[in-house]
């Protein structure tokens, strides 16, 4: 099965173009330009202040967009207000109403539509068991904790059974190991409901755990679209390389490319490279080579069969249980990092401060790119 | 140390509330007499155990009674409440829209109109009530604005009546209502408005099932400190009200001060502070249940 | 930034012209230079002249200011003690009743509080006069100095004062040092509308004074149920004017306090 943005023949749920939103002198969107599709958990990924949070509730219908267009299912939402769109929002703080019970919480969109009360009715015990707060249905929110708030402001978002549901910031108030079991809780109820989910974080796990596909975003443009293995394996930019993840970045000259693999002359060492380009490049163009931690090899002996290595001496050593970060000092100066698991306790002497020692990684794990 | 803190304080409110409470029931519970002071003490605690059993045998509720059998007293209390009752229901009506408009106003403007709110609260009371009789006498500025421009011939009887006592009351109690309003809306989160709208309210619908609701504690305590005030209150009635004007502050004042009737005078103030236990413990409880939330 | 709705926008113009129309024309008419209130003949300060001469006037200012100078000093030490009492007192014997001793005052219709204190102070035989009545003011004005006070005690970071009594601080040190300088401003506006409490007064100033102490509102009050007066309308300005002028100085310097608080 092709995945729907593969499709050319697929409608997407949500066509943004060229989107512009200026807060009297300051920019939050710059010509955003964005496909959603059907059935995705789409991510909006970036830094505070990045637009994210923007993009979303001009979805929802808080915003108005000052130059571009919005279509959601086909229809153009240009001053569409909030009540008359087939859209629904879970917002950051929750926003649950204090006055009201979980059940009234729950209850108060359906109460706006044709429903009679006992489908009303029906459609709230519905929601509680989706949510597993059956026995809670009569508490009134500060009566709750963290994590239940969380679920009730989720349901009552899904309870109209929206297109589309906008997810602020959902599991940033909570603590960390509730995040991550409420990461796959999420995931399974929009599988099970079959919404398409757009959330905004800012954090890059929680995207990559859950997202059928990321935007990067950064200053109120989209940096880059894709899957998370794509957006981590071949960034189009520095800036997602860097933000997604920690890097190695070498500089240097790009002296050859056929597109597939290229070389590059890495200046601080005088020696030739080879990676993939995640751009075009041009031969005699400047570039930069971003190299994962865990994807750098580290050894005593001189790996000479791999096309990629380079000498340095052992600075210091993160132990973090599962893996060891070290920090290798190259001739140059500068300072290389790899990661690596411990599969064996390590033996004291074996890879100690100041041993030199070899670093290397394969072509595949360089991706070239335009500085 | 701690103690003293508490000592000081509490002793001083004991002396100079609570016990003057328990002289005032003291005395309406005694017979009239005309000497000064005109009432007879019936309990005379440096007699002892004896003259206690004689006072409680002799418990005396004939000013009560009195009170009872005279209509006019029960009329007085009846209107103040009306009056009380009619006048808060308008300050609201006046006061929530300044609230609500206050509150959704820009940020930097929020200090200065509370500053305005606040000063007319500041100066005289008695100036204020004052000032409306420039305004609403037969000669004054609101009958030459309305002659004037033809929208009657002859001038409105405004004064000396209690469209004038509702108008002073409103004008001088709005703060005491704006204030405490205007705290709750402030508060109120914006993006529960959002989230109605997001599940489908129109701003109106959004308003009465959200806001109104949320601002509920605002107005109860807001819609209290004018009540309870305005049931005694006097110096309104006495400067704007007309001679059939009736609120009870004035009869006690009159009893008081005219009569020289002073256990009438108690029993009328005991009377009236049975009416105000319930209104003034649940503006206790709802000024203890704003501190919960704050704190 | 989001823009006014029109309805927002009449609430507050209709709303604020209410609240000072009244005065606005109370001021305009004390320069009117006719002896009739409410017909205009030119502008004169002829008002304010003959006000300045009579002795009546001047003497109740005069005793209406001691009145308000002494009961604002103790209400104020009374009221701070009592928000300190309610705040960090904890629980102790009677607590309810306390707390219900310093909310009731404040919705008290004032002729309960003023027939109560006058019947104690015969009962007592203390002799009325500006004394008595100081007591009184002192006694409803306290409750909302305390009222005033706990709101800032409320939001009180108790681990500042934790801090001062971790770095060496005596507990007197930590609070003459730390919990003072922060409460301050509440403590000021605490004084400054126990104050204005008390020189606004008529009621309770009624019954518990005597004939050797009569008070400005007294007085006013007794000149007003004759009617209006160009008189009254010029010492209603002066007294408009000097509260004014007080509580805009009382809230630069507040904020400047606050600010102040802050840096350091």
């Amino acid at each position: 099965m092709t995945s729907p943005w593969e499709d050319s023949n697929a409608t997407p749920l949500i066509r943004i173009d060229k989107v512009t939103k200026r807060f009297g002198g300051v920019t939050a969107l710059d010509g955003v330009t964005l496909d959603i599709y059907p059935g995705e958990f789409f991510a909006l990924l970036g830094p505070s202040g990045c637009g994210k949070t923007t993009l979303l509730r001009l979805l929802g219908g808080f915003e108005e967009a000052t130059g571009g267009h919005v279509h959601i299912d086909g229809r153009d939402m240009a001053g569409v207000p909030p009540n008359e769109r087939a859209v629904n929002m879970m917002f950051q703080s929750y926003a649950l109403f204090p006055h009201l019970t979980v059940a009234g919480n729950i209850a108060f969109g359906l109460k706006r539509s044709a429903l009679t009360k006992s489908a009303i009715a029906a459609r709230v015990d519905e929601m509680l068991r989706l949510v597993q707060l059956e026995d809670l249905a009569k508490r009134k929110p500060h009566q709750l904790s963290g994590g239940q708030r969380q679920r009730v402001a989720l349901a009552r978002a899904l309870a109209k059974a929206p297109k589309l549901l906008l997810l602020d910031e959902p599991l940033g108030a909570l603590d960390k190991k509730l995040r991550q079991q409420t990461q796959f809780e999420l995931m399974n109820i929009q599988a099970k409901t079959n919404t398409t989910f757009v959330i905004v974080t800012h954090d890059k796990d929680e995207a990559m755990t859950m997202a059928s596909r990321i935007a990067v975003m950064d200053n109120g443009r989209i940096l880059q679209v894709d899957t998370p293995e794509r957006i981590y394996q071949s960034p189009k930019s520095i800036a997602v390389a860097s933000f997604i993840g920690d890097t190695n970045i070498l500089e240097g000259i790009c002296n050859w490319s056929d597109g597939e693999s290229a070389t590059f002359d890495w200046t601080s060492q005088s020696r030739d490279m080879t990676g993939i380009p995640g751009n075009a490049l041009a031969v005699g163009e400047r570039c930069r080579c971003v190299v994962r931690p865990e994807q750098v090899v580290i050894t005593f002996d001189e790996p000479t069969d791999m096309p990629n290595r380079v000498q340095g001496i052992v600075e210091d050593i993160a132990y973090l249980g599962n893996v060891s970060t070290y920090h290798v000092r190259l001739n140059d100066g500068s300072v290389f990092t790899s990661q690596s698991m411990n599969r064996q306790p390590l033996s004291p002497d074996a890879l100690g401060v100041n041993r030199s020692v070899w670093l290397s990684w394969p072509e595949s794990a360089a991706r070239i790119l335009r500085p | 140390m701690r103690r003293l803190l508490i000592a000081i304080p509490y002793l001083w409110l004991l002396a100079l509330f609570l016990v003057p409470f328990g002289i005032v029931l003291k005395i309406a519970l005694s017979d009239a007499a005309l000497a000064i002071p005109p009432y007879t003490p019936t309990l005379a605690l440096d007699e002892g155990w004896q003259s206690v059993r004689e006072f409680l045998s002799q418990l005396d509720l004939e000013n009560f009674v009195f009170l009872g059998e005279d209509a006019l007293y029960w009329k007085a209390y009846w209107s103040s409440i009306q009056i009380a009752f009619v006048s808060t229901v308008l300050t609201l009506l006046v006061g929530y829209p300044m609230a609500y408009a206050m509150a959704r106003a820009p940020r930097r403007w929020q200090p200065a109109l509370i500053m305005l709110v606040i000063l007319p609260f500041w100066t005289s009371f008695l100036i204020r009530v004052y000032a409306w009789i420039g305004i609403l006498s037969n000669e004054g500025y609101l009958n030459q604005a309305l002659l004037a421009i033809g929208l009657i011939d002859q001038p409105l009887a405004l004064l000396n009546t209690n469209v004038a006592v509702h108008i002073g009351i409103v004008y001088t109690y709005l703060p005491f209502l704006v204030l405490p309003i205007y705290a709750t809306l402030e508060r109120l989160d914006e993006s529960l408005l959002d989230a109605a709208r997001d599940l489908g309210c129109s701003r109106t619908r959004a308003f009465w099932s959200v806001t109104l609701p949320l601002s509920r504690p605002g107005i109860i305590a807001g819609c209290l400190l004018v009540f309870i005030p305005v049931i005694g209150e006097f110096v309104i009635p006495s400067v704007l009200g007309g001679s059939d004007t009736l609120m009870i502050g004035k009869v006690l004042w009159n009893e008081f001060f005219a009569n020289r009737d002073w256990p009438v005078a108690s029993a009328v103030a005991v009377v009236l502070l049975f009416i105000l236990i319930i209104p003034i413990m649940l503006f206790q409880h709802s000024a203890m249940d704003k501190r919960e939330v704050t704190a | 930034m989001k823009r006014m709705s029109p309805f927002n926008v009449v609430s507050l113009t209709v709303g604020f012209a209410f609240l000072y129309l009244p005065i606005l024309l109370l001021v305009i008419y004390s320069f009117n230079a006719s002896q009739l209130v409410t017909v205009w003949a030119g502008f004169s300060t002829r008002w304010y002249g003959e006000l300045l001469q009579n002795e009546a006037f001047l003497d109740a200012a005069w005793v209406t200011l001691k009145v308000g100078l002494l009961s604002s000093v103790v209400a104020t030490m009374l009221g701070t003690m009592a928000a300190f009492a309610l705040a960090r007192g904890g629980r102790f014997r009677g607590r309810t009743l306390f707390s219900g001793m310093v909310y009731a005052p404040i919705v008290m219709p004032e002729i309960i509080t003023g027939l109560s204190l006058l019947l104690l102070f015969i009962s007592l035989g203390v002799p009325r006069g500006v004394f008595t009545v100081v007591l009184a003011h002192a006694t409803f004005s306290m409750c909302f100095v305390c009222v005033v006070v706990s709101a800032r005690l409320s939001t009180f970071d108790r681990s500042l004062e934790e801090a001062a009594l971790d770095l060496g601080c005596t507990p007197w040190d930590a609070f003459r040092s730390v919990t003072l300088p922060i409460i301050a401003p509440a403590v000021i506006a605490g004084w400054l509308l126990a104050f204005t409490l008390s020189l606004d007064d008529l009621v309770i100033a009624s019954f518990t004074t005597g004939p050797s102490a009569t008070t400005l509102p007294i007085k006013v009050y007794s000149s007003i149920r004759l009617g209006v007066s160009p008189e009254i309308n010029a010492l209603s300005t002066l007294i408009i004017g000097l509260v004014t002028v007080g509580i805009l100085v009382a809230s630069v310097v507040n904020k400047g306090a606050l600010l102040g608080a802050r840096n350091t």
